[in-house]
């Protein structure tokens, strides 16, 4: 970040506002303190990618691409399809974010949606195994915040999830000579886990779910929880300068835990697949 | 009256007398406009300056406009004020605080952060502007002036803040008085409301809504009004 | 000439539908859409704000910057996110037309910063961010001379056409974007890649112009409707 170009900065008299409204059980935008904003999904808008989504989470939006292709397995994991998670947060998504590589807060929203994804196995990672030991398919997940008003990791992850379902990828067949050819025909990507990424914050004393830009910069800190199929917690991630209790974390648990159903249903009711 | 929309390059006018506004351009003997607005053909005065009301902008700052700014970083002797510009103002330390008696401030013991730090929110008068140095505000020149600590702060088109205010003040007294709160305007689009009443704020978002909707209609005083009592009957 | 039909069906003049959506990015000052067949832009424009570096601000006018940049997956085979050199060379360009474009003297040592994402590419990328970043300019009250409107001709298979898609760009002969400040007919962006003759480049420049003037329409109809759908639903004009 340049030299006087400044985060946001909430105005001394509005945080009063909020922090009195908190003592009342209320949020400035009239939500519950577990309640998320509305969602809003598009899939399949971007004809070049094997997948994509348009995700609306009240005003912040992320776009994720899903390009697919042939490449190299992992040497550890000669039969399965690879998977790279990529994010950037164009300057288009806020006057805060400059042009560049991209920065640590961009690196660690990659990462984390990453973790729903590679270990609890959300793809079938074997089904995208042409030649063992040699071609199979590489899954690279692109995603762009287009606009930045807060809980970027959550929509971040419907989005990423809405993409894969998504995604449509050319047969490959392999010929006499042993080459990869690929056909005409598409396969749908299969999605065998369902991970939902939940983040909560910390305002005074208080817990609130999908917190918002001017929320999050009066908050001392975060706690992302991603749930996956049969109610594992699959990933966590706290950031931000800040401590949470024993009793915090416990009831950000269970409250993720029984939420996963109900977001992961919201999703599904949006993705028209 | 009639007003046509026009749109950057539209040709408003053809006449050799004519001066450019701030937002139209002349070139040969016609008048351009530059930005997306409403243009009053009918308004065309023997002055001849063609000008059109512009429907969006950042705020132009000008000598002896109150503003509303936010502390966005603290220098040595002054502060950096956001007012909502395409540039930052500057409060110096001697515009801000009252020199108490004959007793001076030492320079090596001032630490600006104990009157005014940054978030903190400011109702300040913009004392001198120019091309070459950027707008310089005081908070000495009149009463009511100075640090705002409490309140609710609104946002509002620059552009639309006259439309706010009313003639003769008759827009922003109405809703002063039909809400029975203290209000403050600054010129550069921003107002801060005095309640704790969720209602009233509530009812305050809506009348900005309107007013940035319908700045360019007439009878918007009287269709405030007509809003602000239905809403009381309720 | 007029028998001749392209793979998608076009006639040699004829561009592609047209979509455009103002003001879709609520951070930003200004913002719009812009979608040309399959290709899909996005642009965002801040400013004016306080030029960084200082030192390179200038102390009589405001100064545009502009970064085009293609996301990964706006293409067939995914492209690696930093700026290729084609990217950078067509951000200076779209620079250079906005600067010529806008009245700038108003706000001194300032930048208008200019971000462009092709969502997706299918030919045209750069005169359709030139199209969307006109809208967004205006969305944000910036002072534009006129409305900036552009599109690409070419040939290809020995034919002439307008708005090239992205197969017709690959095999074409000659492409040739163009820019213009419509209404005085100024050019402001003019490039070619290929070779033409005298009276192939004065018959594209005349389509070039044709189709500019339909663009040029389509634009200034999205901002009045824009402001029209206002003005119908909460009060007359």
């Amino acid at each position: 970040m340049s030299e006087e170009r400044f985060s946001l900065i909430v105005p001394k008299i509005k945080q009063q506002y909020i922090y009195n409204l908190l003592k009342k059980g209320k949020r400035l935008d009239n939500r519950k303190f577990d309640e998320m904003r509305p969602i809003k999904i598009k899939t399949g808008i971007i004809p070049n990618a094997e997948g994509s989504a348009e995700v609306h989470l009240g005003d912040t939006i992320v776009l994720t691409g899903v390009k697919i292709s042939v490449t190299n397995p992992y040497p550890d994991q000669p039969d399965k399809g690879t998977l790279i998670v990529n994010s950037e947060f164009p300057p288009v998504a806020s006057p805060d974010f400059e042009p560049g590589p991209p920065d640590e807060n961009a690196i660690e929203l990659a990462r984390i949606i990453d973790r729903g994804l590679r270990k609890p196995e959300a793809i079938d990672f074997s089904s995208l195994c042409i030649i063992p030991g040699k071609k199979v398919y590489g899954v690279w997940v692109d995603i762009y915040v287009l606009n930045h008003n807060g809980n970027l990791v959550d929509a971040a992850g419907i989005s990423t999830l809405a993409a894969l379902l998504n995604t449509k990828y050319r047969k490959a067949e392999v010929n006499q000579q042993g080459e990869v050819v690929l056909k005409e025909e598409l396969i749908n990507l299969k999605v065998i886990n369902y991970p939902i990424y939940l983040t909560f914050g910390k305002i005074l004393d208080y817990i609130l779910f999908d917190m918002n830009l001017e929320e999050e910069a009066m908050s001392q800190c975060k706690l992302t929880t991603i749930i996956s199929g049969g109610g594992k917690i699959c990933g966590l991630q706290k950031s931000g300068i800040g401590y949470f209790t024993p009793e915090e974390l416990d009831y950000i648990i269970k409250k993720s835990l029984s939420m996963y159903q109900s977001v992961k249903d919201l999703i599904l009711k949006n993705v028209n697949i | 009256m009639k007003r046509e929309i026009v749109l950057p390059g539209s040709l408003l006018i053809t006449g050799n007398n004519l001066k450019a506004g701030l937002y139209t351009f002349k070139e040969d003997s016609s008048i351009y406009a530059g930005l997306l607005g409403l243009f009053e053909r009918d308004s065309i005065k023997d002055k001849g300056v063609v000008n059109i009301i512009p429907l969006k902008g950042k705020y132009y700052p000008k000598e002896g406009d109150n503003v509303i700014g936010i502390i966005v970083k603290t220098h040595l002797f002054s502060w950096l004020v956001d007012i909502n510009s395409f540039v930052y103002a500057i409060l110096p330390f001697a515009n801000a605080v009252k020199a108490k008696g004959k007793k001076k401030v030492k320079k090596f013991e001032l630490n600006l952060a104990n009157y005014l730090s940054i978030g903190d929110v400011i109702y300040a008068k913009i004392v001198s502007f120019d091309r070459n140095s950027p707008p310089i505000l005081s908070l000495k020149e009149k009463k009511g002036l100075g640090k705002v600590t409490s309140g609710f702060l609104l946002n509002i088109s620059p552009a639309k803040i006259p439309r706010f205010i009313g003639k003769k003040l008759s827009m922003i007294n109405m809703i002063r008085e039909k809400l029975g709160i203290k209000i403050i305007v600054g010129r550069n689009g921003r107002i801060i409301a005095f309640t704790d009443d969720e209602n009233k704020i509530e009812i305050l978002k809506k009348i900005i809504e309107k007013i940035e909707l319908e700045s360019h209609t007439s009878g918007l005083t009287d269709r405030i009004k007509m809003f602000l009592e239905s809403v009381k009957n309720v | 000439m007029s028998e001749f039909k392209r793979k998608d069906g076009r006639a040699y003049n004829e561009i592609r539908p047209l979509k455009a959506e103002v003001g879709i990015l609520k951070n930003a000052d200004g913002s719009a859409y812009f979608e040309i067949g399959n290709t899909k832009v996005l642009a965002a424009v801040f400013g004016p704000r306080e030029y960084h570096p200082k030192h390179e601000a200038s102390l009589q006018e405001g100064i545009v910057r502009a970064r085009y940049h293609m996301t990964p997956f706006s293409v067939k085979e995914r492209k690696a996110p930093t700026l290729s050199r084609r990217e950078i060379e067509i951000s200076k360009l779209i620079k250079e037309v906005f600067n010529t474009c806008i009245k700038r003297d108003l706000f001194p040592r300032t930048a208008i910063d200019v971000y462009i994402e092709v969502l997706n590419a299918d030919g045209s990328t750069r005169v359709a961010s030139i199209n969307a970043v006109t809208l967004a300019l205006v969305d944000a009250g910036i002072f534009l001379y006129d409305l900036v409107s552009a599109v690409s001709v070419g040939k290809v298979n020995g034919q002439l056409v307008v708005d090239l898609t992205g197969e017709e760009d690959q095999i074409s002969e000659a492409d040739m974007p163009i820019a213009m400040m419509p209404s005085k007919k100024r050019f402001v962006l003019l490039q070619l890649d290929g070779e033409l003759t005298y009276e192939e480049f004065n018959s594209l420049l005349k389509m070039g112009m044709e189709a500019i003037n339909k663009i040029y329409e389509f634009q200034r109809n999205c901002l009045k409707s824009k402001l029209e759908e206002y003005l119908k639903f909460y009060g007359q004009i």
